[in-house]
């Protein structure tokens, strides 16, 4: 199950580009990655 | 976004606390004005504390109500621009209340049956769980057992949720400490739990970030996380010979997977 897989997350991925960045990363340097991770900024004012 | 990572496979968690800004322009701060929602201080307002969005009032999740509104929020419907791979992180669920005593309410506030917050405060994060668990359950119609991170437990959220030890230090007294911290929790029942790998406060030089993601492979819960201050630490973003290692130490926990 995913979860028991490697989680990458920080407070906090700047923007949609970034996460996309980071995903792809993972991939170009092989490194496997199942979840990512979004904090509090994503939100609209933190609602 | 969510479709470049579940075109691969990869899931998205959101973070999602307890507390609600006291906003008028925000439909689930006026629902729960309207309905009586929030929990009360002793005198039967709205109790307001300050938390990350400023002003913000605390659902009582110990009315089945409240639970079940909150968890109808992660539905398709309600939460657009999710999917069904999109999985929960419930934070702050202590709760915690900056402007508080001991960083949480006050002990005199007033949840659903006239309990007092004393008597209750430890199961306030178990509520919200009961509540998030419900709701992305009844989102896939039960068809996936939901994920859900939690900060605050007790005796029981193991079955809804996974936990992790909290904000810690990049620090090599932290690593250690990470290993004691989870054998005590599994020993409590918490098997599923694990420690941000590197450290949330301060940046972690090469060895230690080495260290922590090769002893971390073999806990239970895999995350890397940082505090928003700190340096970027993607592992490509080091030297190739620590990018290698970490990569080799995450490759390693794949490879004993099937095992586990």
């Amino acid at each position: 199950m995913f979860a028991l897989g490697y989680h990458q997350c920080r407070w906090n991925y700047n923007d949609e580009q970034d996460v996309n960045q980071v995903n792809n990363k993972f991939d170009e340097h092989d490194i496997p990655m199942d979840t990512m991770w979004l904090d509090i900024e994503y939100t609209d004012s933190k609602k | 976004m969510i479709g470049n990572l579940t075109a691969k496979g990869r899931h998205l968690t959101l973070i999602i606390d307890p507390h609600i800004k006291r906003d008028n322009n925000y439909f689930f701060h006026n629902d729960c004005t309207d309905r009586g929602y929030y929990t009360k201080n002793k005198d039967g307002k709205d109790y307001e504390g300050w938390c990350w969005p400023g002003s913000a009032s605390y659902p009582d999740l110990f009315n089945p109500e409240v639970r079940k509104y909150f968890g109808d929020q992660y539905l398709l419907e309600n939460f657009k621009g999710t999917t069904a791979d999109v999985m929960l992180w419930n934070d702050m669920n202590e709760p915690s209340v900056f402007n508080g005593p001991e960083v949480t309410m006050l002990k005199d506030n007033v949840h659903h049956g006239g309990w007092e917050h004393r008597d209750v405060h430890n199961l306030y994060g178990h509520m919200q769980l009961m509540s998030t668990y419900d709701g992305l359950g009844r989102r896939s119609k039960w068809s996936q057992r939901p994920f859900i991170l939690t900060r605050a437990h007790f005796a029981g959220s193991q079955r809804l949720a996974t936990i992790w030890t909290g904000d810690n230090l990049a620090d090599w007294g932290h690593l250690a400490a990470s290993v004691k911290m989870c054998l005590s929790e599994a020993v409590a029942g918490f098997s599923f739990c694990g420690a941000d790998v590197g450290g949330f406060f301060k940046d972690p030089e090469s060895e230690l970030l080495e260290r922590w993601y090769q002893a971390a492979a073999f806990q239970p819960f895999y995350r890397s996380h940082a505090h928003i201050d700190t340096k970027r630490r993607e592992p490509w973003l080091f030297p190739e010979s620590t990018k290698l290692i970490i990569r080799e130490a995450i490759r390693k926990r794949y490879s004993y997977l099937p095992l586990w």
